[in-house]
């Protein structure tokens, strides 16, 4: 899944800044840290979220200039919450839930590979992920105990948007982004079945939140300079 | 008749057992003295038994191959030059630590009066041997574990396994070797390895991690090896600052890949040779039988040496290659070749000649490069007969080029920008030759020809390795 490329894009779309995607077999290699999605400016190469987020401040842009330092804490634990929750849900439905993990991830994330190497790469990986759970504790969750996780994460954020606009009113914020990228993949992305997108549509405002940021920043806007770089994954359709 | 016992030949004087002086390598023939003398080469003798002793795992079959030119020969001198000629063949084969050969007139019922007996006196290795190092270089140390099982099912073929652990990488190799009983030339090996480099010219780091198989046969003068091999290639950035041409390389890919060599060497040795001539030939191509790697790559060395008045050299060469892409895929920078440093165009660094990014060196789809060398023994000649012949004075014209070409274009765009922009070096140094695998080279150099992007080495360059321009 490419939350992350999704909230980036968003992220900088929202601050206005021309940008071209590139999706590249090898960019989970090519990022400095190893995560992708990165931005390459001139000839500087940023990865992950929170850098991207400090290199654009330090060029004068910023989405959470208006708030004050309460509201900035409370961001930042909404973000933890959607990081914790969200990344680490889809995370274990990709690569721990054996189903999936058979007939979804390990076609779509050794497609640019020939045999043998699709296999030796998605079995590296999937190794690798299911290591980090365990080092979290997620090892000996079962699929309900996620989707219940992932029941009451969305229950905080409906709760917090309420019926504003934004999760800050008026203007979107870093966290309007990274709730879209993840909200929006989890609601398009194909899977096996359709329990985690039906967790999100339970709650209304939610998918209207994505549906309003995706019709405001994603139809019509220019491509220049700086390029984000995405892992290619089965492309979803936009609309939905 | 007397007993005579051979280590090993050199032309022998033939006059009886009054020898003159002999040659360094001779060691001692005795021939006891007879009653009667006969000149030796002209008595016919006919070898009846040839005998073992020492056998141990080591197969009947692949002695019998080894040894069956001597039951040939016809006169004593013949029978000797045989015998060691055996020798030296049993000594190839890798599985013996020592071959000794008697020869000595048959005894028994069934000897005939010329019937002489050979005798080969054989100690086989032992089953398993190791070796252990540890090797500091680089910013790195680490261990080396080697291990060797000559002669494993007894028909010479070896198993080797070599593990090095370090501070920053690990790699291994094994390797199994079974040549052709009765024609050591013709044998296959089959390797699988995982080598780390890192290339600090192009701040690259390359994980290769493969399967080959190879075959060796002779045709007439040339030898030919054909060989399949299978890699899993990663690549990374050696630092954070590495190029963005460098990055966009990074990643995994697998390249299954088909290619010939054909050599031909008449040189009297490989490392400072005094005559003689070497050309090698080989080609490389990937991407039919599998791998996302899919291109043709052509290679070859030249070098020709000439003895001249006083002891001195003269020694030509020529290097050149070129890469094909195949298919809309470009070519990636492991595959692609590189110019430059020490070993190949003198004057400049370490690969860096051609194509590059930010001062990371990106290599080239084809290349030239060619030498000559003059090499004298030290001036006033010290040492003489011992250490002093191991130095040599060299005095070198160096030129190459290396670029990317247009593959739309025709032959002639192609020989036009490979002529453009040639690299060149002379100057003079010095040369140590290191046994007979690997020297050593110190000069001073002057580079002309430099292009805006190469790194150059002026003055003092000190240079290791195997295999020079």
């Amino acid at each position: 899944m490419y939350s992350d490329g999704i909230t980036d894009l968003a992220f900088l779309q929202m601050c206005n800044l021309p940008i071209r995607v590139i999706c590249r077999a090898n960019a989970e290699y090519m990022s400095p840290s190893g995560k992708v999605p990165f931005i390459h400016v001139g000839n500087q190469v940023v990865s992950e979220l929170g850098p991207i987020v400090q290199f654009v401040k330090a060029k004068g842009h910023s989405l959470s200039d208006g708030l004050d330092e309460v509201q900035k804490a409370e961001m930042k634990a909404y973000m933890e919450l959607v990081n914790n929750m969200l990344l680490t849900a889809e995370l274990y439905l990709q690569w721990c839930d054996d189903v999936t993990v058979e007939e979804i991830t390990h076609p779509r994330y050794g497609s640019p590979y020939p045999w043998p190497l699709n296999r030796i790469l998605s079995y590296q990986k999937q190794w690798e992920v299911r290591r980090k759970m365990k080092a979290i504790g997620w090892a000996g969750k079962t699929l309900e105990q996620v989707l219940e996780d992932v029941d009451q994460c969305c229950q905080a954020l409906s709760q917090r948007l309420g019926t504003q606009p934004y999760f800050f009113n008026k203007q979107p914020t870093e966290l309007d982004a990274l709730v879209f990228g993840h909200l929006f993949t989890i609601l398009t992305t194909q899977l096996i079945t359709d329990e985690l997108s039906e967790k999100v549509k339970n709650y209304s405002n939610l998918t209207a939140f994505c549906r309003r940021i995706e019709q405001q920043y994603f139809e019509g806007h220019d491509k220049d300079s700086c390029t984000v770089s995405v892992q290619s994954s089965k492309k979803s359709s936009l609309l939905k | 008749m007397g007993t005579v016992h051979a280590r090993s030949l050199e032309p022998l004087p033939m006059a009886g057992p009054d020898f003159g002086a002999l040659g360094e390598e001779t060691e001692l023939v005795e021939v006891e003295p007879e009653t009667k003398q006969e000149i030796l080469e002209n008595k016919d003798v006919v070898v009846q038994h040839v005998h073992f002793d020492g056998l141990g795992r080591t197969k009947d079959d692949i002695i019998m191959y080894e040894i069956s030119d001597v039951f040939k020969a016809k006169n004593l001198i013949d029978v000797m030059r045989k015998s060691h000629e055996a020798r030296e063949r049993l000594l190839r084969l890798g599985i013996f630590r020592q071959v000794d050969v008697l020869i000595d007139t048959c005894q028994g019922d069934d000897a005939l009066p010329n019937g002489l007996d050979v005798t080969f006196e054989v100690t086989e290795l032992r089953r398993l041997t190791g070796s252990y190092n540890t090797m500091v270089g680089n910013n790195e140390g680490s261990m080396v574990l080697g291990l060797k099982f000559p002669n494993l099912f007894g028909r010479a073929e070896k198993v080797t396994f070599q593990f090095s652990y370090g501070t920053k990488e690990t790699s291994y190799g094994l390797s199994f070797f079974k040549p052709r009983p009765g024609n050591f030339e013709r044998n296959f090996s089959v390797n699988v390895y995982k080598v780390t480099g890192q290339f600090p010219w192009s701040s690259l780091r390359e994980t290769d991690r493969g399967v080959s198989t190879e075959f060796n046969f002779p045709v007439w003068k040339t030898n030919h090896t054909l060989k399949w091999e299978g890699v899993w290639r990663e690549l990374g950035c050696l630092a954070r600052t590495a190029s963005f041409s460098v990055r966009e390389e990074s990643g995994h890919s697998l390249k299954s890949s088909l290619s010939h060599a054909m050599v031909i060497d008449s040189r009297n040795s490989s490392i400072l040779p005094k005559r003689g001539a070497l050309l090698k030939i080989n080609q490389e191509l990937a991407g039919y039988t599998g791998g996302d790697v899919s291109f043709l790559k052509e290679d070859f060395e030249f070098q020709l040496n000439k003895q001249l008045l006083w002891d001195s050299v003269i020694s030509t060469s020529v290097w050149g290659g070129m890469l094909v892409p195949i298919g809309d895929k470009p070519s990636s920078i492991a595959d692609r070749f590189y110019l430059g440093g020490p070993t190949s165009v003198r004057g400049f660094s370490m690969y860096s000649i051609g194509p590059q990014s930010e001062g990371d060196y990106l290599g080239g789809e084809a290349y030239w490069a060619g030498g000559v060398h003059l090499y004298t023994p030290l001036p006033f000649r010290p040492g003489r007969g011992g250490f002093g012949d191991l130095f040599r004075t060299h005095f070198f014209l160096n030129a190459g080029n290396l670029c990317n070409l247009n593959y739309g274009d025709g032959p002639r765009a192609h020989l036009q920008r490979l002529a453009e922009c040639i690299r060149w070096s002379y100057g003079a140094g010095i040369v140590l030759r290191l046994g007979n695998i690997a020297r050593l080279e110190l000069n001073y150099c002057f580079p002309m020809g430099v292009q805006a992007g190469d790194r150059i080495c002026d003055g003092v360059q000190f240079g290791a390795g195997i295999r020079f321009l």
